[in-house]
């Protein structure tokens, strides 16, 4: 992992970028000392990174590793990883079993790769006994998977550190901050020199016309969409979002589903039901009042 | 970054390319023979660090080369390990979008932006070169050896193979070789290259990236008096398979610079590339002091012609040092296939070349450079040798998008005998 930072200046903000969560991350901070943005985009950096060791299910050091290889006993697990469970538990009953940290074992059959290597319903099926936060027994702090269940906090992950790093920056920054982290952000306040965040939404089409762009004061902006995994296979399109109920891949997702909110986590697990939602996206996003842009 | 940054990496390294041909020239010509051949083993070292401004490219390259030189030939091995970094050009125009930041759906490798018109890589290259030289007899000299390369996205094996005949009164040398290179070039991120001219949004694999190199060189050189030694090598390439650069991009824009559409670069699938390099180093009467005079004259089938005239001063301080001045011009000329960037019709369309053509690189772009350096060398001993040298090289490009470039050359080189 490279974990150098770049900081340039543009107008009256710096620009810090860096890698971590497998994504570009930038941090934008309106201040005039070069010192202290270089300290607070250092501070951004190792909270990402702490971040990424503590849920990437790519580690067998964290506490993501021992809860899923406990093979059914029982692991307490600390305050920060039990307030994500709490949130996970939550988002789980909101969205009536569509919102599932479980679900991730059916990246064993489903390898978005751009192939046509489309799983056979014999293999999907089975995964199904292994997925479902209902089987899991969570009472804060302790938690135990049913064995050959694994949970998998990077669907909220990155956006619980863009929360996470821009709540650092807010207390220490004497400006406006904003954070971005993969293309999910949250701006902290408006900027002084332009009176608002411009931010692009990228664009799907595949004529790739410019993406249109908005003015953002503060809050949160997540996209999701499929454009950038899928399988095709005898013309159909099978996007990467799986529907954790029945194995599959919803139909007619949008391409990208871009959503408002006041804090990253929230606006990302909208964007992220949207889509599961499928060719409802809209209707459910309208249900929800909330600010959204969905391209198909 | 393979194909780029391997590239790059020749750029670092292109104000020495010139030297080093006539360097081993004058070798064979002069400094061997003068030397004492008591000295079996030599280590040469060496570290160059190539800085572009504005965080363009950055290479630091170290060099360690050990030879064994004997009456009946010479083995030299040699390893190098450059790391490269930085956000190069693309080709693509920068975004008119105002936009400070981006939305967008995560797993990509791009920056959260809409401007394609950087690109960011962090790399490392390590190659190990074997050479052998052999006297067949005290007039024939034969050289083989090979090369493997490899970077998280480049892949290379080279073979050589070379003649040299002294005439009798060994004053010319001829010089006859053969070369053999196999590539394999891939994103660094996707593992393959994209479709050229594919939309850079909805990347399409495209093939593995393969390419087969030959090449043929000539050379004479010849001592013309006590005081000057010419050189002339005519050389030709012929390369085959994946020429394009899998990180390349070219913006599909309106009058106005607003970009429709971005595409990846699409080259030709063979390139045949011809040189002539003349070279002449006298020495200046009743001094130690010498001048090194070169010029070379380049054409491919791309439609890329290209000057070099390169011109060193070696001006002894004592018997132990020498400070050595440098100039070096360069010109070349566009690719045919070259374009700043894709029109659109009136329908914003992009127009698409008839013959599927296209790259914005901008070292595929008409350009002149100016090199302007200084070298100091010391002799530390009998045996031993430190070389320091600093150069500033400024580029001026026709229509690219970044259209000047600029960079500092670093390097400390140090060579011991025993």
């Amino acid at each position: 992992m490279n974990d150098s930072l770049r900081i340039e200046q543009r107008g009256a903000i710096w620009l810090g970028e860096f890698r971590a969560m497998a994504s570009p991350c930038e941090v934008h901070l309106e201040l005039r000392s070069k010192q202290l943005a270089r300290q607070l985009m250092v501070l951004a950096q190792k909270e990402a990174l702490r971040i990424e060791r503590l849920f990437s299910r790519y580690r067998d050091d964290n506490v993501i590793h021992r809860i899923n290889t406990a093979n059914g006993k029982t692991i307490t697990v600390d305050e920060e990883t039990a307030r994500m469970l709490d949130f996970a538990d939550s988002c789980f009953h909101a969205s009536d079993g569509l919102f599932d940290v479980t679900s991730g074992v059916l990246r064993e059959v489903w390898k978005f790769d751009g192939s046509d290597n489309v799983p056979a319903a014999a293999q999907v099926e089975p995964l199904l006994e292994r997925i479902g936060w209902q089987r899991v027994t969570w009472e804060n702090p302790h938690v135990s998977l049913p064995a050959g269940m694994q949970i998998d906090l990077g669907g909220i992950g990155k956006e619980y550190a863009v929360d996470r790093v821009l709540a650092l920056l807010r207390d220490r920054s004497p400006g406006a901050c904003l954070v971005n982290f993969g293309g999910d952000l949250h701006a902290s306040a408006a900027p002084e020199a332009t009176g608002a965040w411009t931010v692009g939404i990228e664009s799907r089409r595949v004529d790739g016309a410019t993406a249109s762009s908005l003015q953002l004061q503060r809050g949160a902006l997540t996209t999701s969409g499929d454009a950038r995994r899928y399988l095709l296979k005898e013309g159909v399109r099978y996007s990467h979002v799986l529907n954790p109920q029945t194995g599959w891949p919803v139909a007619d997702a949008p391409a990208a589903v871009t959503v408002a909110g006041n804090t990253c986590i929230e606006a990302g697990i909208m964007s992220t039901l949207a889509l599961l939602h499928g060719a409802d996206a809209e209707a459910f996003l309208d249900s929800h009042e909330a600010h959204y842009w969905v391209q198909r | 970054m393979g194909r780029l940054r391997q590239q790059l990496s020749a750029a670092s390294c292109a104000l020495l390319a010139v030297a080093v041909a006539p360097a081993n020239a004058e070798q064979s010509g002069t400094a061997t023979s003068q030397l004492a051949k008591a000295r079996i083993w030599e280590v040469d070292t060496s570290y160059l660090s190539y800085r572009e401004s504005d965080q363009r490219v950055s290479v630091g390259k170290a060099v360690a080369t050990l030879v064994r030189d004997r009456e009946s030939g010479a083995v030299t091995v040699s390893a190098v390990h450059d790391t490269m970094s930085g956000a190069s050009p693309t080709g693509a125009l920068r975004s008119d979008s105002p936009a400070s930041t981006v939305t967008s759906v995560s797993g990509g490798n791009s920056r959260n932006s809409l401007d394609y018109s950087r690109s960011e890589f962090t790399d490392t290259r390590r190659q190990l070169g074997v050479g052998i030289e052999q006297e067949l007899s005290p007039r024939y000299t034969l050289s083989y050896g090979g090369v493997v390369s490899d970077e998280s996205d480049y892949e290379s094996l080279g073979i050589n193979l070379s003649l040299a005949r002294e005439s009798s009164d060994r004053l010319t040398t001829l010089t006859a070789g053969l070369g053999w290179i196999d590539d394999s070039i891939y994103r660094s991120d996707t593992g393959g290259t994209p479709e050229p001219l594919g939309n850079v949004q909805r990347p399409r694999p495209f093939s593995e990236g393969k390419r087969q190199t030959v090449d043929a060189l000539l050379g004479i050189s010849r001592v013309l008096n006590r005081l000057t030694v010419a050189q002339l090598n005519v050389s030709l390439t012929a390369s085959d398979g994946y020429h394009s650069d899998p990180y390349k991009v070219i913006s599909a824009a309106d009058d106005d610079d607003r970009i429709v559409a971005n595409f990846h670069d699409s080259r030709p699938d063979s390139r045949l590339r011809g040189s002539v390099f003349g070279k002449l180093v006298h020495q200046l009467r009743d001094t130690q002091h010498s001048l090194h005079l070169s010029y070379r004259l380049y054409q491919d089938d791309w439609g890329i012609s290209s000057q070099t005239a390169d011109l060193r001063y070696r001006h002894r301080l004592d018997g132990q040092q020498y400070l050595e001045p440098h100039v070096r011009l360069y010109r070349q000329r566009a690719a045919d296939f070259y374009q700043r960037n894709l029109t659109v019709d009136e329908g914003s369309n992009p127009v698409m070349p008839e013959d599927g053509l296209a790259s914005a690189d901008y070292r595929l772009d008409a350009l002149s450079s100016v090199t302007l350096g200084l070298k100091y060398g010391v002799k530390l001993s009998r045996d031993a040798e430190l070389r320091l040298r600093a150069e500033y090289l400024d580029q001026h490009f026709s229509t690219a998008v970044f259209d000047r470039n600029s960079a500092v050359i670093l390097q400390a080189s140090f060579s011991i005998g025993f």
